[in-house]
């Protein structure tokens, strides 16, 4: 095997995780504020022009953000074969991203179709961009660990995610497309569980052994998990596409490929939660909290969808909503959140430590990670997401009452999240302006002036 | 007969044991217990990176044809990491607990993320082009001519 082009740098530069990182807090303010200003209908309607819009700046503009941040960082060290040019390609999947979920958001809310086209071709730009970057190094690693398989599977689940999205967009921008709604739950699903669920998944093989010292998932699990989800959505979503069409079989098909699916899911969660148990590293920190909180709502997200879908008959008619709210805020919020306070301050150290030996300037005093952000800020962000993670499952319940609330709650913790964050860079920042006046100062690399 | 992989993917496991004893005893604030256990811990990480630095590496790059590429970034990492273990035997030695456990932190991710390249590509890399059974002999010698101390550790109560 030729190793040649291997490298175990860490590189990509700290901008390239950053830039996402730092971006996708103000999108979920934005969120925040949509919710704040639409009210209670949000909630109430999923089909309403301002609920697309809005949900989109979510999943998008914070979500995806992050794991395109988390993916151009973790690659490189998961597989040895760096993105190339990674600081041109993140600025330009940074800049499209970006672009493109405020385009779609304001195209959907507005129902302009202009607007809407002007998203289409540049999300399909971006995400062409990012699988061809992801694939060009997925493709040439000679590591095998199984991250490596979650992460290409949630890669093609994505793909089909976006074809189909991008399929809804058309039928919203031309009338010429017809627009299948059934399609929609198709998108949504593989949007869910398969490219945010896969990653999550991967991202978890390595991140939860790494960071709190627990015992590696079972081999068996590894290998087969992400695989065995895969096949059943596309079981689910060929039977639910065609159970509509009025075949018995295949609705009885549908009901059993997602009931596997679900129960797919707990899975990841009791597992996960049992290897926390048995962690070695007993301190207590945010980190794991959110982690906590992810997977406790993900079994609870997966036990309300049971008793709606199990127990057919009269069903509240928030029962989706919640559902699809509980996954979002209470899961993937969670653990991507407390993927965040491990990852930033570590980047901070890192480079900063990095540079400081590069520029040959003499040790200062860079602060560790719990200082880089410091933990009771962190602590604080945490207890207010709760509150506002509680208030926001009210407010699914009873919107007339408590969406103001939650809105404004949701608001003040991705604000304090996002100045969280903020404070970590700055340290970096104030770090490297002091160890670049030190080094101008340094006899050794300044010229005596005559 | 172990794989490099093995003998190596081991050696970190008894080090992050070691760690978290040592992590676990300066949270209780049991200062002399600490100053034992990070010891320990110091010791056989620097133990770990030496076997690296002296057998593995080098013929690695006797192989790959010099110190430069994943071998010499591993030993940039080593440098950094034994920058934080110096600084947490100032901590100890000042029993400052909470800057102790700051930079205990900060190692940790540090040191995970390297066990991960080194497990994940470097180890197999050696596996494949390595005779594994003389390497880990002359690993295995070097433990036995190690005095208890590392000359980190002197260097650090010097």
């Amino acid at each position: 095997m030729n190793y040649q082009h291997l490298s175990l740098h860490q590189a990509p530069p700290i901008g390239v995780p950053l830039r996402f990182f730092l971006t996708a807090p103000p999108f979920a303010v934005l969120f925040a504020l949509g919710l704040l200003f639409n009210g209670p209908i949000v909630l109430q309607d999923r089909w309403a022009p301002a609920s697309l819009g809005i949900t989109h700046l979510f999943t998008l503009g914070f979500i995806t953000m992050i794991m395109f941040g988390a993916l151009m960082q973790l690659l490189p060290v998961l597989v040895g074969t760096p993105v190339a040019r990674p600081g041109r390609i993140s600025t330009a999947l940074h800049l499209l991203l970006t672009s493109g979920t405020l385009l779609l958001a304001a195209g959907l809310w507005s129902g302009n179709t202009v607007v809407l086209s002007a998203a289409f071709a540049v999300l399909l730009l971006v995400f062409s961009v990012f699988m061809l970057a992801a694939a060009s190094s997925l493709l040439r690693t000679p590591a095998t660990h199984p991250t490596i398989w979650a992460i290409r599977l949630a890669l093609m689940a994505l793909l089909l995610a976006v074809s189909i999205g991008l399929l809804l967009a058309g039928g919203h921008a031309w009338d010429a497309i017809t627009l299948d709604r059934r399609l929609t739950d198709v998108h949504l699903t593989w949007i869910l569980v398969g490219w945010i669920g896969f990653s999550i998944t991967g991202f978890a093989y390595h991140l939860v052994p790494m960071f709190q010292m627990t015992p590696d998932y079972p081999a068996l699990m590894m290998r087969l998990h992400v695989p065995l989800m895969f096949s059943l959505l596309l079981l689910w979503s060929v039977s639910a596409l065609l159970s509509a069409a009025g075949g018995g079989y295949w609705s009885v098909l549908n009901n059993i490929s997602a009931t596997a699916i679900a129960t797919g899911l707990a899975f990841f969660a009791i597992m996960t939660l049992r290897l926390q148990a048995q962690r070695r590293r007993r301190l207590p920190d945010v980190s794991l909290r959110y982690w906590r909180v992810g997977m406790l709502s993900l079994l609870l997200c997966v036990l309300l969808w049971a008793t709606g879908t199990l127990w057919p008959g009269e069903q509240p008619s928030f029962l989706d909503t919640l559902v699809v709210v509980l996954y979002l805020a209470g899961f993937v919020t969670s653990v991507i959140t407390g993927m965040l306070y491990k990852i930033v301050p570590f980047l901070v150290w890192l480079h900063s430590q990095q540079w400081q030996h590069k520029k040959g300037v003499s040790r200062g005093k860079i602060p560790g990670m719990k200082k880089i952000i410091p933990e009771q800020w962190a602590y604080r962000q945490f207890l207010l997401q709760q509150l506002a993670l509680i208030l926001i499952l009210l407010a699914v319940i009873w919107p007339a009452g408590w969406t103001y609330a939650a809105a404004v709650a949701l608001c003040a913790s991705w604000l304090m999240l996002w100045f969280n964050l903020l404070r970590g860079v700055k340290v970096y920042k104030r770090f490297v302006t002091t160890a670049d006046e030190n080094n101008d100062r340094d006899p050794q690399t300044t010229t005596t002036p005559p | 007969m172990k794989s490099i992989s093995n003998y190596l993917t081991d050696d970190h496991h008894h080090c992050d044991v070691l760690f978290s004893n040592a992590e676990e005893i300066v949270a209780k604030a049991d200062w002399t217990e600490s100053q034992k256990e990070f010891a320990g811990f110091r010791g056989a990480l620097e133990h770990h990176f030496t076997m690296e630095e002296n057998e593995l590496f080098p013929a690695i790059e006797q192989q790959t044809g010099g110190p430069m590429g994943p071998t010499q970034v591993m030993r940039e990492e080593h440098t950094m990491m034994r920058e934080l273990l110096q600084d947490m035997a100032a901590a100890l030695q000042s029993e400052d607990q909470e800057q102790y456990l700051d930079l205990s932190e900060t190692l940790l991710i540090m040191m995970q993320q390297h066990n991960m390249k080194e497990e994940q590509i470097l180890y197999p890399m050696a596996d494949q082009m390595l005779d594994n059974e003389a390497l880990i002999t002359r690993m295995n010698a070097m433990e036995k001519k190690e005095t208890t101390a590392s000359p980190a550790d002197q260097a650090a109560s010097a």
